[in-house]
């Protein structure tokens, strides 16, 4: 203790040098002055004035060791025990709590306690929890001033718990603030009123700031470590959002390759490795020019499309995709459909879906070259029939009576009918398989319709089957972009269904006419007609319906098929409207696109 | 009387060609395959050779080839009869240098006609020539 008590006056002299000096000197002055009643008086002031500064020392201490305990712990509630136990160790306090108020709801709740000998004390209940200015904690926190209380029994600002407390006479509160904000309040009792001296108050007071900026601290880091929890969860949830999305992706049997907005390969998976024949890690992270090469010429459109998106994403328009059928190098048939990937009006990239159809196109050539041959095997029978027939009607074995030219004219016209279908056939495999290719040019609707009407007026002239045509377009029609072919094939057909389904002297009235972008043409004829039932399916192979006056012409059901899909060909549409009311007649109409002349 | 050199191996469809163009009034050679067209065609020297495509030993395409590259008969059109209608192979057929490709099954009528028309195109061509 001696050691301790030198050291210490020297932190004192050094603390309050001049107070000292100046003491000392008075002291000498006295001493040489007067007598000796005055050194005992002296000697107990430096006494006084050593236990005074021994006093501060020791709350100096106390406090740092307050300091150092709630800045090293960044546990809370540890430190707030610790503190309020050395608290009552350093004042002689028998019992402290610490209550906080909540910035929810703004009460004071009890948050730390030290001393309380078993829960009865505070009346069994949980800690109650008092509204600002409730209290002597309220109090404290609503005057933002510290108070000593010498008998809590004596002062109204005290409320009594239910069960009174003995060991809580003498109280000193304190608030807890930092800077303007007080955040709750530091108690600490003793049973024995009049305990606690203002000192006291002085040291919990100071105290009380200090554990303010440690639980300011505390709070503050737990909101940042909470932050930092909170964005950790979210980041891991989005991995592993995404490494779903991308094992959902990886497991589709289709090629997915997703491009972002400036061009670069973001994501393969395995199956458009496959398809691609490609490599995922030395794809990804590339430009997608760099494979252009590398897929040949058939896959320009596709890189084109997407650089086109990339590099002015206004160019797409809501709903635009592009698909296509893609011949690869590596000899496989590729179908790839592309669309932009919009998100919140903004461009992030394109997505392509590749199916490997080669197997499908290899069945389906399989399959047209089986149509050819049969078709080819069937010829070679039908022309002997035919023509046999016909030489017999020719009469170039001799003369035939009626009967024999008749049945002859059956197996002739029979043979004939057999020969367009086994026609229609191979024309209709060959176009579904898409190995009919279109040589588009502008064509004078006006001059193709006269032609296809000239063959069936002189049909009609031949067969003695009374027709009035009639041809009905504006002199400036404009021209159509089509295959003269194909366009007067189209034509042909529906005039020849026009021509067999309605009956002699009848008539036929074809109507061209300008519409938005294209030429309308509207064939009118009032023959039999085609049953409302019967119209969904009137563009089926096959179909011919159940109307005796229809299955009573020969007909393919071929012809139909084969004009819609010609149509199709050339983007045009086609539709038919009919009441279904013999004599009523029906109106096929199709449309052909214009003829854009080329600046 | 124009002669006319066919070549066909169904032995129904050259007999019935036959038939027809005797009744229309020519003179027919036939041969069974496309290496006895050429031999005919050389030494016949027909006004006009009627050639099916798919025949044993030389098809059409090379009998043709082979008549237009013989310069005793370069002069002869070929005309092709075939049921085989596909445009590839009508282009092929052309390539081989025939004036004309008819399809099978055709009529007495149509077959007479064709063969006709293709002899007045090329007996005026010759008598223009000779002028």
């Amino acid at each position: 203790m001696s050691l301790g008590q030198s050291a210490l006056v020297g932190i004192g002299l050094l603390l309050t040098g001049i107070v000292i000096v100046l003491l000392v000197r008075a002291s000498l002055r006295f001493a040489h002055a007067s007598n000796a009643h005055l050194v005992p008086e002296l000697e107990q002031r430096v006494a006084e004035r050593t236990a005074e500064l021994a006093r501060e020392k020791h709350n100096t201490e106390t406090l740092l060791r307050v300091l150092g305990e709630v800045s090293a712990s960044l546990d809370l509630d540890r430190a707030l025990n610790r503190t309020l136990a050395l608290l009552n160790e350093v004042i002689g306090a028998e019992q402290g709590s610490i209550l906080l108020i909540n910035a929810e709801d703004n009460t004071i709740h009890y948050r730390a306690g030290y001393g309380y000998m078993m829960p009865s004390i505070t009346g069994g209940a949980k800690p109650t929890t008092l509204k600002i200015g409730e209290g002597l904690a309220g109090w404290v926190i609503k005057n933002r001033q510290a108070a000593l209380i010498t008998d809590v029994r004596q002062d109204e600002r005290w409320m009594e718990l239910p069960v009174k407390s003995p060991y809580q006479r003498n109280v000193i509160a304190a608030p807890l603030a930092v800077g303007e904000d007080v955040i709750g309040v530091i108690m600490v009792f003793h049973h024995t009123t009049g305990f606690f001296t203002p000192e006291n108050m002085n040291m919990v007071q100071a105290i009380g700031s200090q554990v303010a900026v440690a639980i300011n601290n505390a709070q503050l880091y737990e909101l940042i470590r909470d932050q930092a929890e909170r964005l950790g969860n979210m980041l891991r949830n989005q991995q592993v959002e995404a490494s779903r999305q991308k094992a959902i992706l990886e497991a589709v049997a289709d090629g997915v390759l997703v491009t972002d907005a400036n061009n670069e390969i973001n994501f393969v998976n395995s199956s458009a490795e496959q398809i691609l024949g490609l490599k995922a890690e030395t794809t990804i992270g590339q430009s997608l020019d760099n494979f252009v090469g590398l897929f040949g010429k058939a896959t320009q459109t596709w890189t084109q499309t997407i650089r086109a998106w990339s590099e002015d994403p206004t160019s797409y328009q809501p709903g635009d995709t592009y698909a296509e059928q893609l011949n690869l190098e590596n000899e496989r048939v590729v179908l790839v459909h592309l669309a932009p990937v919009i998100w919140r009006n903004e461009f992030l990239g394109t997505v392509s879906i590749f199916r490997d159809i080669t197997h499908e196109v290899e069945v389906d050539q399989l399959k047209s070259e089986f149509v050819a041959t049969v078709s080819h095997e069937l010829r070679t029978p039908m022309t002997s029939i035919k023509g046999y027939a016909d030489l017999l009607l020719m009469g170039a074995a001799g003369a035939l009576n009626e009967k024999q030219t008749h049945f002859l004219e059956i197996v002739s016209s029979n043979t004939e009918r057999l020969s367009i279908l086994v026609n229609d056939l191979l024309d209709l495999s060959r176009i579904e398989a898409g190995r009919v290719s279109l040589s588009l040019q502008p064509l004078d609707l006006r001059e193709v319709a006269e032609s296809a009407m000239g063959e069936v007026t002189r049909r009609s002239q031949v067969e003695k089957k009374e027709m009035d045509l009639k041809l009905d377009a504006p002199p400036d029609l404009p021209r159509v972009y089509g295959d003269l072919e194909r366009v007067h094939q189209i034509l042909s057909n529906l005039l020849d269904n026009a021509y067999r389904y309605t009956p002699e002297k009848g008539h036929i009235i074809v109507h061209l006419e300008k519409v938005e972008g294209e030429v309308q043409v509207d064939m009118m004829d009032n023959g039999v007609g085609i049953a409302p039932e019967d119209q969904g399916r009137i563009f089926e192979r096959f179909f011919r319906g159940e109307n005796p006056l229809v299955l009573a012409t020969p007909g393919t059901g071929l012809g139909l098929p084969i004009v819609k899909q010609l149509v199709n060909m050339h983007k045009g549409r086609i539709w038919m409207k009919s009441t279904g009311i013999a004599g009523e007649g029906s109106t096929f109409s199709f449309t052909l696109p214009l003829y854009q002349a080329k600046e | 009387m124009a002669k006319i050199l066919i070549a066909e191996d169904e032995r129904d469809i050259r007999d019935l060609i036959t038939y027809t163009l005797n009744f229309a009034g020519y003179e027919v050679v036939s041969a069974g395959d496309g290496e006895e067209a050429v031999a005919l065609a050389l030494q016949e020297m027909p006004d006009l050779v009627l050639l099916d495509v798919r025949m044993p030993r030389m098809t059409g395409y090379e009998a043709c080839k082979a008549i237009k590259a013989d310069e005793k008969t370069k002069g002869i059109p070929v005309v092709f009869l075939s049921a085989k209608g596909q445009e590839a192979e009508i282009q092929a057929g052309m390539q081989a240098g025939a004036v004309e490709y008819l399809l099978k099954p055709f009529s007495p009528d149509q077959l007479t006609a064709r063969v006709q028309a293709v002899l007045a195109k090329f007996s005026d061509e010759r008598n223009s020539s000779r002028r």
